[in-house]
């Protein structure tokens, strides 16, 4: 019915300002998505904002530092034609120019350790003329997930040969970003893939049994000392301070951002400290707190209460997009914004399982909350490539819709 | 619907991620929260000490001597200058533009000029410069790079903007700009949003102008106008604090602003180590600066800390001194020094390990500091390998992995079995020399001070080989041995700290020939890994805020012009402070040292290294226990209890004299209050609580009148004997060394001099000032003024009466001399007194009338007598419990070895086996002239810190003498006879007529085992005795004590007790105690 009815809404588009995207049938747009992910965003602007006033409350912002709040509204108009975008683009051409973009991004990427931008002991920036560097990693993402929509299209993963394929497209830019060193970007990926894999057909034994021996190889290599000593001791430090008395005790050390991520959640306690008046905002000692922290600020100054309602949202959010990819007939548009969907479910994942201490101590943002021009503008195009793909008019329908 | 079927999955998958995450936040957020509640407190809680008042002590007229006073200590904190004064951000800015260090003292002559320059920056400028694009100021006096339209900070590549970090740079930039122009926060907010609009080719002069609705000119001219008068108050402040330029061209400020750079430095050089440790687990300057410099990546720190190439070997070879001065002098040697010096043997195997353990961190460092070094297999890794191993990018460490035992490390050599033969001096020489020893490379010069010893010991004919001095110093533990052994334990330190160095640089050069390319740098230092940069830079900002924030000390008594100056206008002097203090001050004292009786009130010193070391369990604890942010009602008592035991660094504490006697009186306890809050917090307000009220220390009434203790001082530095007194000793007239001692009946001490006193232009470091009323640093026999004691006893016991008369004469058998003789024992008087009455010779002081009794009485009675007046005992000034701190010399084997019978008819001359001090014969003068003896005492009366009243100083008894009282004033008379009999021995100085009133006295000589230059036997002469009131009765006893005299004591002392007497301020304390005091016949100089 939602298709019948959207597709009569989408032939009034003529009118208004639906105009400007004639190809998009609104009656079947997902408003509650895109409404979800316009609260995401005021969620963060009211972080940062309010993370602003307290560093200028407490002597800790000048023209030095800039205005973050200001940037953060510039990256989202800069990013909000990249939205656009990705409402316009037709799923016939994305499937036919997956591979294409998929290797301009591997391009860009193959491009960063020879003219990137070294920060914070790490080479993962382009520089940009629009204020801000471009963390090529991060498009990249949603150009794999079209990618491997492209090569699992017509691919039911039936023979041991079906998997080769998308192993070498998800492999290749893990292999690359991992090495800029970004390792919260790398984590991403997998769960992504494991997911769009499951989608195209493979059984969801294999995958459990691919998890697991990923699992067990991962454990190997930590047990066998086959990883980097300081991602090992990585890991060794998120083991041993799951307990807070360890945690404390390491505050100084390795478990500083750890231990600067727990005092605010654990302290934000049922209710929370209300906006601006967390420990974090007020002491000022957790470190990236507008960007890869910025869930601790929101778990402390909301509390469980609040948190857990952006928690819900967010979740919500990445489960709503899941369920459009299941209502598409179109493979190529559902694998993609199934993938979108794994995509903001999976930063959205590790990004708090981070800051709550459930997963090791990595640097990863949370889309549409946390700064990060990069960030954003990925995000902008994978909301649009969903949106847009759950509405388009020229449906892109193949033997398989009919299966 | 199979796609639905592919999608519920994930879906559902999601959904358990939400399950997972939420559990674990509401076991964060709720089974976790008082713990993190508590975290969070803790970070916004800060303790504060607050110092008690240490009690006074006044003289017996209630005249106050010391105190503590309310005093003001200058503070400065280079954060708070940076961000509020111009001066330091126009030099800040020029940096940041010229890409390397420019100084204040540069930038003190041009602050309106550059800062005219950079307020005419312009939002894109800043965007630009950011950018890499660089920046183009005009020409700037005294900055040369600035000519020529050149542009700056020009940096095309990525690669090189990032390891400039220019982003960074532009931000400072943007902040210098802003303090320049004095923004408020409206404008601040205003202007951070310029450089996204039209406003961004407009200068921040101009749009600040545009903003305040003046002209840019009228905003310039402010400008100049206001950093013109913030340098003129800089000025103002360094001519108070007394700075002088060097030259009239000079800026008053100048010398000043040297030293604010030398904090500068200081405090980044302190940032950048922390860093450094913060990254690699250890202190840069536990590594040679050549090798730090090689063979350690360092380039983050030249990015965080903004510096370049030579500011960062600057800071390599600081780091280093400060860490060796520290590590070496303040730990290594302290500890070596007391294993060689503790038991009859130590042993090499002890040096080696605790040496060793020092090269370690963590648990061995602090067990070896308690004095329990760990053993080689106890260990782990040493402290700066254990840090390297983790952070190093490379993969192949493993010629860093040192085994405890390795034989290769420098200590290795004394555990070695070729090195367990020889002496240990032998051991620890080999020890020394297994390693090169570059005079060069060592810090301290310790080298030349020992060749200077061992030159001037080989000329003494000691031991010059250093095995046999290393020996030598083993077992010969007087001061200056202690001081050598210091000097050749710093070598052996140095050379094997130099010998791990070699060792540590051939190891890195292994590891990294062996490394990949990609755990190089460019210029082939040892990269660190990911997780070490990370640390840093997490802390970084963190680090030179905590740095830059601390206070130090810049001058300990500020003028008060100064305390005004910046208690009433902070604004004008941001960074600078006066701090709230306390200071000992001696209110007598204009000059250093010259506080009557300031031996005996003793001193105060605050926290030493010994001391914190002893005192560092507790003090960590303390720490711990301020740091919870919740206790239990038993940490609260503990924090309380610690608080009120642990001694603060800034805490003056009595180390010696009545200071360190009466410490537990005088010491009050520190109170303790926390604020909860944030300080920095704008309009927020802090919460104070109190734990623990101060207390402050109790007052001391002394029974000392400082008036006569300044007379006796000045007396006893400037004797004077008049010329009609044929015998004087010029030498010691030129050098006087001596005591005087004035004693109440009860035994309050009145006057206790020494001299010289502390005051004395001949006292100085190298001869100090000695007290010699309680002491007696050499054998010091009595000599006569001890035969009244002994005539006492022998009229008591039966041994003499007083019509008994003996002779002395001189014996036609004693070849080489004419003086009167018995048994050996010689008389003074030439051919003798011939047939004497005891009256009588205690009038002459007959030595030979009293080696007659001392043959009639036994070894124990003339213990007995001793004792009966307490000679060789503690007068009592010493409290028994109490701290130590004062010192009273007393004779525990006074007479108990065997002696014959001269000793005996020596000992009752008072000579060879008889010792005192001045105060004990003293007081051994109140027992005579009353019959009891009493304790002496010092300190009279404690004040009631809360009432303000005074309570005696609870006191025993007087001990009554076992002697009849018809013998004593027999006794009594005789003394009196002494001064006012012709024939008696004082009679010349001390008769009525001379001093124009009664004394009843006894004379006395101890020769010394000693000869002057010119042959004459040197000795020890006294006077004791006591002054008498108009009825007869005794007032105050006394003690003159001569020290090293040739000169008898008819021509000595006895002139010291005249010239004491006869002044005004004793005349006047005589007087007003029932001394008929008549006017004297001469003058003191007649």
């Amino acid at each position: 019915m939602r298709q019948g009815s959207g597709y009569r809404a989408g032939a009034r588009g003529g009118r208004g300002w639906r105009w400007l995207l004639p190809q998009i049938a609104w009656g079947r747009f997902d408003w509650l998505i895109f409404v979800l992910a316009a609260v995401l965003i005021g969620t963060g602007l009211v972080f940062i904002r309010a993370a602003f006033d307290a560093n200028l409350d407490y002597g800790r912002s000048d023209l030095a530092l800039g205005n973050p709040f200001v940037k953060h509204l510039k990256t989202i108009v800069i990013s909000t034609p990249v939205l656009l975008a990705g409402l316009y683009l037709r799923p016939t051409w994305l499937r036919r120019n997956a591979v294409f973009l998929y290797i301009c991004g591997l391009g860009v990427l193959a491009l960063v350790p020879f003219i990137g931008i070294e920060l914070n002991n790490a080479r993962r920036w382009l520089a940009t003329p629009v204020g801000f560097n471009l963390q090529p990693s991060e498009p990249m993402k949603i150009l794999l997930i079209l990618a491997l929509a492209r090569v699992l299209y017509r691919n039911r993963l039936r023979r041991w040969t079906d998997w080769i394929r998308p192993a070498i497209v998800a492999a290749i830019p893990m292999a690359m970003i991992v090495s800029q060193p970004d390792l919260g970007t790398t984590l991403t990926i997998p769960p992504v893939t494991l997911g769009m894999l499951y989608m195209s057909g493979a059984r969801g034994r294999t995958i459990l049994g691919l998890v697991a021996a990923m699992a067990l190889a991962g454990f190997l290599a930590w047990q066998g000392g086959l990883i980097k000593d300081y991602q090992l001791r990585r890991i060794d430090t998120w083991v041993a301070t799951l307990e807070p008395d360890a945690l404390i005790e390491n505050k100084n050390g390795a478990a500083f951002h750890a231990y600067n991520a727990r005092v605010p959640i654990g302290n934000g306690g049922l209710r929370g400290t209300g906006v601006g008046h967390g420990i974090a905002n007020r002491a000022g000692h957790l470190p990236e707190k507008e960007s890869d922290s910025i869930w601790a600020v929101i778990a402390e100054e909301l509390g469980l209460i609040g948190s857990g309602a952006v928690l819900f949202a967010y979740a919500l959010f990445a489960m709503l997009i899941l369920r459009a990819a299941g209502e598409l007939r179109d493979r190529f548009s559902r694998l993609v914004v199934g993938g979108i969907g794994l995509y903001f479910a999976a930063h959205f994942f590790i990004h708090v399982g981070v800051n709550i201490g459930l997963l090791p101590m990595t640097g990863l943002t949370l889309p549409f909350v946390s700064t990060g021009g990069s960030s954003i503008l990925a995000s902008f195009g994978a909301l649009g490539l969903a949106l847009g793909l759950t509405a388009h008019r020229a449906l892109a329908l193949d033997a398989d819709a009919f299966r | 619907m199979i796609s639905k079927r592919r999608t519920t999955a994930p879906i559902l998958m999601v959904a358990l991620a939400v399950v997972a995450l939420l559990l674990r936040q509401a076991q964060v957020q709720l089974g976790e929260h008082r713990v993190w509640k508590e975290e969070a407190a803790r970070l916004e809680r800060s303790g504060e000490l607050i110092p008690h008042r240490r009690g006074a002590i006044v003289d017996r007229e209630g005249r106050v001597l010391v105190r503590d006073v309310e005093a003001y200590h200058l503070d400065f904190a280079y954060r708070e200058f940076r961000r509020g004064h111009p001066l330091p951000q126009v030099a800040h800015a020029a940096s940041v533009l010229l890409l390397q260090p420019v100084s204040l003292e540069l930038a003190l002559e041009h602050v309106p000029d550059w800062a005219l320059a950079f307020v005419a920056l312009t939002p894109g400028d800043l965007a630009a410069f950011g950018r890499g694009r660089g920046v183009v100021l005009p020409e700037l006096p005294g900055l040369p790079a600035t000519a020529g339209g050149r542009r700056l900070g020009v940096a095309p590549d990525a690669e090189q903007r990032a390891a400039l970090d220019l982003a960074r740079r532009s931000g400072d930039l943007g902040f210098y700009v802003g303090r320049l122009l004095a923004l408020s926060r409206t404008e601040l907010k205003e202007l951070l949003r310029a450089d996204e609009d039209e406003r961004r080719d407009r200068s921040y002069l101009e749009l600040v102008a545009e903003l305040r609705g003046v002209a840019p000119a009228a905003l310039a001219s402010d400008v100049r106008a206001r950093l013109t008068a913030s340098l003129a108050d800089l000025d103002l402040l360094a001519q108070h604090m007394g700075f002088v330029p060097r030259t009239a061209r000079e800026r008053p400020a100048a010398a000043l602003v040297r030293e604010l750079e030398t904090w500068r430095r200081g405090i980044e050089d302190a940032t950048a180590s922390r860093l450094f440790a913060e990254a690699t687990g250890f202190a840069p300057g536990r590594l040679d600066p050549g090798l730090l410099l090689e063979y350690v990546e360092l380039d983050w720190i030249s990015v965080h800390m903004q510096w370049d190439a030579a500011r960062l070997a600057d800071w390599a070879i600081d780091s280093r001194r400060t860490w060796l001065r520290g590590w070496r002098d303040g730990v290594m040697l302290p500890r070596l020094m007391a294993v060689l010096r503790s038991g009859p043997a130590p042993e090499a195997a002890d040096v080696a390990l605790t040496l060793s353990a020092l090269w370690y961190g963590g648990e061995e460092l602090s067990a070896t500091l308690d004095g329990a070094p760990p053993a080689l297999d106890e260990r782990g890794e040493l402290a700066m390998v254990a840090g390297f191993l983790d952070m190093l990018e490379a993969d192949d460490r493993s010629a860093l992995e040192l085994a405890p035992d390795d034989p290769r490390l420098p200590w290795m050599v004394l555990l070695g079995p070729a090195e367990a033969r020889g002496s240990l001096g032998e051991q620890l020489e080999a020890a020394r020399r297994a390693f090169p020893y570059d005079p060069a490379r060592v810090f301290g010069g310790a080298r030349t001070r020992v060749e200077a010893a061992l030159a001037e010991a080989a000329a003494s004919g000691f031991p010059t080989s250093r095995a046999r001095r290393w020996d030598f110093h083993f077992t010969t533990p007087d001061y200056r041995s202690r001081e050598l052994l210091g000097d050749l334990a710093a070598e052996l330190c140095d050379a094997w700290e130099l010998g791990w160095q070699d060792l540590f640089g051939t190891l890195l050069e292994i590891t990294r020939q062996t490394a990949d390319p990609d755990a190089l740098t460019a210029s082939g230092a040892l990269r660190l890994n990911e997780v070490a940069l990370d640390r840093a830079a997490d802390r970084a900002r963190f680090v030179l805020r905590d740095f830059g924030m601390r206070r130090n000390l810049l001058d300990e008594r500020p003028d008060y012009e100064v305390v005004q100056l910046l208690t009433r206008f902070p604004e004008h002097f941001p960074g600078f402070g006066a701090r709230d203090a306390r200071e000992r001050l001696a209110l007598f004292e204009p000059e250093e040292g010259a506080l009557p009786g300031r031996l005996l009130i003793g001193s105060t010193a605050v926290l030493d290294a010994e001391l914190a070391q002893a005192q560092r369990a507790d003090a960590k604890r303390l720490a711990e226990l301020r740091h919870k942010a919740v206790r239990t009602q038993d940490e609260e008592r503990e924090l309380v209890a610690l608080v009120a035991r642990v001694l603060t660094h800034h805490e003056e504490r009595g180390v010696s004299g009545i200071e360190g006697a009466w410490n537990d009186f005088l010491r009050g306890v520190n109170g303790y209050r926390e604020r909860v809050g944030l300080e920095e917090a704008v309009g927020r307000r802090s919460e104070r609580v109190s734990l623990r009220e101060v207390e402050n220390g109790r007052d001391l009434r002394l029974t000392l009148d400082t008036e006569l203790q300044r007379v006796a001082e000045e007396v006893l530095e400037r004797p004077i004997v008049p010329a009609r007194e044929p015998r004087q000793d010029t030498a010691w007239l030129a050098d006087p060394e001596g005591a005087i001692v004035l004693v109440g009946m009860d035994g309050e001490v009145h006057v206790a001099a020494s001299g010289p006193a502390p005051w004395s232009p001949r006292v100085s470091a190298e001869r100090p000032a000695v007290e010699r009323v309680f002491r007696k640093p050499d054998f010091q026999p009595p000599g006569s003024i001890f035969k009244p004691i002994v005539a006492l006893f022998a009229l008591e016991h039966g041994y003499g009466w007083p019509g008994e008369e003996l002779v002395c004469e001189a014996s036609a058998t004693d070849v080489g001399s004419n003086k009167g003789v018995y048994k050996g024992v010689h008389c003074h008087q030439t051919w003798g007194h011939g047939s004497v009455a005891l009256e009588a010779a205690l009038h002459v002081s007959c030595n030979v009338y009293f080696a007659h009794l001392g043959e009639r009485v036994s070894q124990a009675e003339l213990w007995q007598m001793a004792h009966d007046f307490g000679l060789g005992e503690s007068t009592g000034v010493v409290r028994e419990d109490g701290p130590p701190g004062f010192v009273e010399h007393t004779v525990e084997d006074l007479l108990t070895d065997r002696i014959g019978l001269r000793d005996r008819m020596r000992g009752a001359n008072g000579l060879s086996v008889v010792e005192a001090t001045p105060a004990q014969m003293a007081r051994a003068a109140i027992g005579l002239a009353t019959g009891r003896l009493p304790e002496l005492r010092l300190v009279d009366a404690v004040r009631d810190a809360d009432t303000g009243a005074w309570h005696a100083v609870p006191r025993a008894e007087a001990r009554e003498l076992p002697y009849a009282a018809d013998h004593l004033a027999f006794v009594r008379r005789a003394m009196r006879g002494v001064a006012a009999e012709p024939a008696g021995s004082a009679y010349t100085t001390l008769a009525p007529a001379e001093l124009g009133f009664e004394v009843a006295v006894k004379t006395g000589s101890a020769d010394l085992a000693e000869y002057a230059s010119d042959g004459r036997l040197i000795k020890h002469t006294w006077v004791m005795g006591w002054a008498l009131d108009a009825a007869g009765e005794p007032v105050v006893g006394f003690v003159f004590f001569v020290r090293k005299t040739v000169e008898t004591s008819s021509h000595s002392s006895t002139w010291l007790a005249r010239q004491f007497f006869l002044r005004p301020e004793v005349r006047a304390f005589l007087a007003e105690r029932g001394v008929e005091v008549r006017p004297a016949a001469r003058a003191v100089d007649e």
